[in-house]
């Protein structure tokens, strides 16, 4: 070609290199480091949703007022995303002043994502690939439920069992650790905890017969491995006794969510999974730690004191999700208390300084697995003829193994003084030893389980009182509400997103419903609130579960109004119109 | 309406209730003449089996080998992990495979997928103990104290369970058998193709394999293809019963470490005439043949197969029983009559 031509092309072709080589460097300006006194202080910073529960006591409340009951109303969309995803939907963005970062999961790859978060505008992508040979349940649980921010670095967990450090301004790796061994049966899938420099996560996964959980603190800036703690006592260690024979070893109690952290007391919350296997009867005993909460001390990781809601758990009742910290009247003083609701029913009510079981009080109607808890011991009082015994007939019980509440996770809002839960009204035929599942080319004895709706519909959001479990209000939708979760805000609204596909904002106060916005996927992960620019903004991931509907098409009421809504990887911002 | 816009509205709708109305015929069997190809879906990784390993392909993969060249074919593999058996046998359900070998004839397991029939069986799956020869132990009776290492969950795991037999568990078959190894358990409880395949494997070990025989612990494994395929299932029991008859099953087994005495009889098969059965007759002769008022008897049935099929070609339009000819051919009327053969008086 002619010089000039050249000359020309040189100059597109420099102008092309640069350019490519900023796009990299798109956020280098824009990222404020995450330091340990702002997450301690994250609840200030109003703008911002810093960490997966917002703040570090698990209350997921925005202070924000600009989207009020009277306005929200107006509540238009300001930018949507594709995930370029299907596989499982289930993470809360985390935003630093303007900057918002999430994980899209599926059993091919994670993708982390950091865009603009007033505009939608791209800023980097880190995508995580997995190995073709995942075992075969954690492809059951392909979600990651959030990232988790520190300093200069955002983190995540993997579902091949690696822990991951991404330089927050490019996406570049900065550490990776393999913590965990998929071909054990574990996996990461929930967002870190970051607390005192150190990464907090727990493992996911010990299924139906899988091995012993157990959380990890990692340096933050280092990788380096600082503590373990097992979920299920090891050999020789207190607590392994409460398992019968050598079923120890195999004892599951998955740490599925986030823990929560009391800075005061430098105590660590976490809510342990059920134990494997499933047929109790297999492994007599209290099975500790499984369905419990532990308080860790964060700095050792060593247990300061439990709590177990259920004994030889038989159904499947996890207890793995957040304790609110909050304090609550009691006998006219305040104490500072640990609240869950769980699948098994009831709102419980701990003193978060030693474990001790202050209240237990039901959240749901449909609840006969148990009377009550005894106070006095902290025990459930079972009903008896709802533990299934192998060749034995089914039974019917509630709730189902849904629970009473999922993982979708419950706000608090100090100003009312409600918990918003949201709840499952689902009941269930189940029994031990009638399928013959085959897998991995043999047969194998299954669990047979029907869900089982009382009534029409299967969702509630209930607002309950904290001091007395009174239930003050309650809004209803026909699928049940496992997936998602809440999010209260200072201006007067509970946001909830619905399997239907809606997000639908009600009025904190009463539970009715003031707005609501049609994704078409299902909204199966938790709203947030934040704002850039003196603009307040709610946004969702959405997209649905793959394997959601293995259940809920059991259910006649069920089958054909689940099915209605495709499922598809997106994120939705919305916020008041100009 | 004009006329030919009538017409062609005519044909249209001809044509969409034609395809709506129409059942599906599969013709696999022309398919297979066509392409020279029988598709097979297969655990990759699931010795002795199925593998991936050209060396050790398993001999789920060789058999069906075996059953294709009977077929005049060629086996193709799609690698299908089987750990979800639902997700597994929905690929030879959707068609991206047209034989799925290794699956229990089990009524539970097979009321589980209504669009699925199975073959013959062609081996029977039971369990074995494997135990050091210097100490080796040949049965569970008289022995409550012995501790017996079995995969967690596994059919095995529940019977010692149920009877009271302390049990070590372990997360797979192969760590089970690496614990009698090891000295770790004194024996293990293993399902027999591995039982014998991971002792084959370790003859440093020195191990005792001994078959148990555990009723409700045994099954009859076959083949599992698409309902609607009359013609391919028939060939395929026929190219099974030759693959039995002329010794190849016992062969391929023999060569994973399995004695011949877990072949499958060339006689046939009453589980699938079973099927046939309540598919056809039972509306009109009951759930056990016995007919009942004007429906005769089918269990007191004096006459030979012959005549047994010439009934039901023909039908008894006098009595009101239809003619099957053409619904039903005369080998699975045979597996029908077999069936009937086999249920107590």
């Amino acid at each position: 070609m002619s010089r000039k031509r050249w000359h020309i092309a040189q100059g597109v072709g420099a102008v092309v290199v640069v350019w490519y080589l900023l796009a990299g460097y798109a956020v280098a300006a824009d990222w404020s480091a995450v330091t340990d006194e702002r997450l301690l202080q994250a609840d200030k910073e109003a703008d911002n949703w810093l960490m997966y529960y917002r703040t570090y006591n698990g209350w997921r409340h925005s202070p924000l007022p600009q989207i009020s009951a009277q306005n929200v109303g107006k509540l238009v969309p300001k930018w949507l995303m594709a995930l370029g995803e299907i596989g499982d939907q289930e993470a809360t963005p985390v935003v630093n002043n303007g900057v918002m970062i999430f994980p899209a999961g599926s059993i091919r790859r994670i993708q982390i994502f950091a865009v603009d978060a007033a505009t939608g505008n791209f800023l980097w992508r880190h995508e995580h690939k997995h190995p073709d040979e995942l075992t075969a349940f954690s492809t059951f649980h392909p979600h990651n439920r959030g990232v988790a921010l520190y300093k200069d670095k955002v983190y995540f967990g993997t579902l091949d069992g690696k822990i991951k450090a991404l330089d927050a301004k490019t996406g570049q790796v900065a550490w990776e650790q393999q913590v965990a061994d998929n071909a054990d049966g574990y996996f990461f899938n929930h967002a870190p905890l970051i607390a005192k420099g150190k990464v907090i996560m727990g493992t996911s996964g010990p299924g139906e017969m899988g091995v012993r959980s157990f959380v990890v603190a990692m340096n933050a800036d280092t990788g380096e491995p600082l503590w373990k703690t097992w979920m299920v006592p090891g050999q020789g260690e207190p607590g392994q006794e409460t398992w019968a024979g050598e079923s120890w070893k195999y004892g599951g109690g998955a740490v599925w969510m986030t823990g929560t952290y009391d800075p005061a007391t430098n105590l660590l919350y976490i809510g342990v999974g059920n134990p494997a296997p499933f047929i109790w009867e297999m492994r007599k005993g209290d099975n500790l730690y499984t369905s419990s909460v532990l308080a860790m001390d964060a700095d050792t990781g060593k247990i300061k004191w439990y709590y177990q809601y259920l004994p030889n758990d038989a159904w499947d009742f996890d207890t793995m999700d957040a304790h609110l910290l909050l304090n609550v009247k009691r006998d006219g003083k305040e104490v500072p208390a640990a609240l869950q609701p769980n699948k098994l029913g009831f709102l419980f009510t701990l003193d978060r300084t030693n474990g001790k079981l202050l209240a237990a009080t039901p959240f749901i109607k449909h609840l006969d697995w148990a009377k009550g808890y005894d106070l006095q011991t902290g025990k459930p009082i079972e009903n008896p003829g709802k533990r299934p015994t192998i060749g034995g007939p089914a039974l019917d019980i509630c709730p189902s193994l849904y629970g009473g509440r999922n993982w979708a996770n419950a706000a608090y809002n100090p100003q009312t003084g409600l918990m918003y839960i949201p709840a499952n009204e689902v009941c269930m035929n189940y029994k031990y030893v009638s399928e013959l599942v085959w897998k991995r080319g043999t047969p194998y004895v299954g669990v047979d389980w029907t869900p089982k709706m009382p009534l029409d519909n299967a969702g509630v959001v209930r607002a309950v009182d904290v001091n007395t479990g009174d239930i003050k209000w309650e809004w209803w939708n026909k699928a049940p509400l496992i997936w998602g979760g809440l999010l209260n805000t200072a201006g007067g609204l509970t946001f909830v997103g619905t399997w239907e596909g809606k997000l639908v904002a009600l009025d904190h106060s009463n539970g009715k419903p003031l707005w609501d916005f049609n994704l078409g996927t299902p909204v199966s992960a938790p709203p947030i609130s934040y704002a850039v620019g003196g603009k307040q903004y709610v946004a969702v991931v959405a997209g649905g579960k793959t394997r959601a509907l293995i259940g809920m098409v059991k259910e006649p009421k069920l089958a054909e109004h689940v099915q209605k809504t495709p499922l598809g990887g997106m994120l939705a911002v919305f916020g008041l119109p100009e | 309406m004009p006329l030919m816009r009538l017409v062609t509205l005519t044909i249209l709708v001809s044509i969409l209730l034609g395809m709506v109305v129409s059942p599906a015929q599969a013709d696999l069997l022309a398919q297979l003449k066509a392409t020279g190809l029988l598709h097979i879906c297969a655990d990759p990784d699931n010795p002795p089996f199925s593998s991936r390993d050209p060396r050790e392909p398993g001999y789920d993969v060789e058999l069906s080998g075996e059953i294709a060249a009977q077929l005049g074919a060629r086996a193709e593999i799609t690698w299908v992990s089987t750990f979800l058996g639902r997700s597994a046998i929905r690929q030879v359900l959707e068609g991206k495979c047209d034989l799925f070998m290794g699956l229990p004839q089990d009524e539970r397991f097979l009321n589980d997928y209504p669009r699925l029939v199975l073959s013959r069986s062609y081996y029977t799956l039971g369990h074995v103990l494997v135990s050091p020869q210097a100490r080796a132990v040949k049965e569970l009776r008289g022995l409550p104290d012995l501790r017996v290492a079995v995969e967690g969950m596994s059919m095995g795991d529940i019977f010692l369970f149920q009877n009271h037999q302390p049990r070590a568990p372990y997360r797979t078959q192969p760590e089970a058998f690496q614990a009698v190894v090891h000295g770790e358990a004194p024996v293990a409880l293993l399902w027999a193709p591995v039982g014998w395949w991971l002792a084959r494997k370790h003859p440093e070990a020195q191990l005792q394999v001994t078959e148990l025989s555990l009723p409700n612990l045994e099954f009859q494994v076959a083949a599992g293809m698409r309902k609607g395929d009359a013609a391919f299932q028939s060939a395929v029991n026929t190219a099974i019963a030759q693959m039995v008859t002329q010794g190849k099953v016992a062969d391929v087994l023999s060569r994973y470490g399995q004695p011949p005495t877990v072949v499958a009889q060339a006689a046939p098969d009453v589980s699938q005439g079973r099927s046939l059965y309540y598919q056809v007759c039972a509306l009109c002769h009951g759930q056990s043949a016995e007919g009942g008022g004007p429906v005769p008897n089918l269990k007191e049935f004096q006459g030979s197969e012959e005549r047994f099929i010439k009934i039901s070609l023909n039908g008894r339009p006098d009595k009101g029983m239809p003619p099957w000819q053409g619904k039903l051919s005369e080998d699975e009327i045979r597996l029908i009559f077999a069936f009937i053969q086999s249920l107590p008086k």
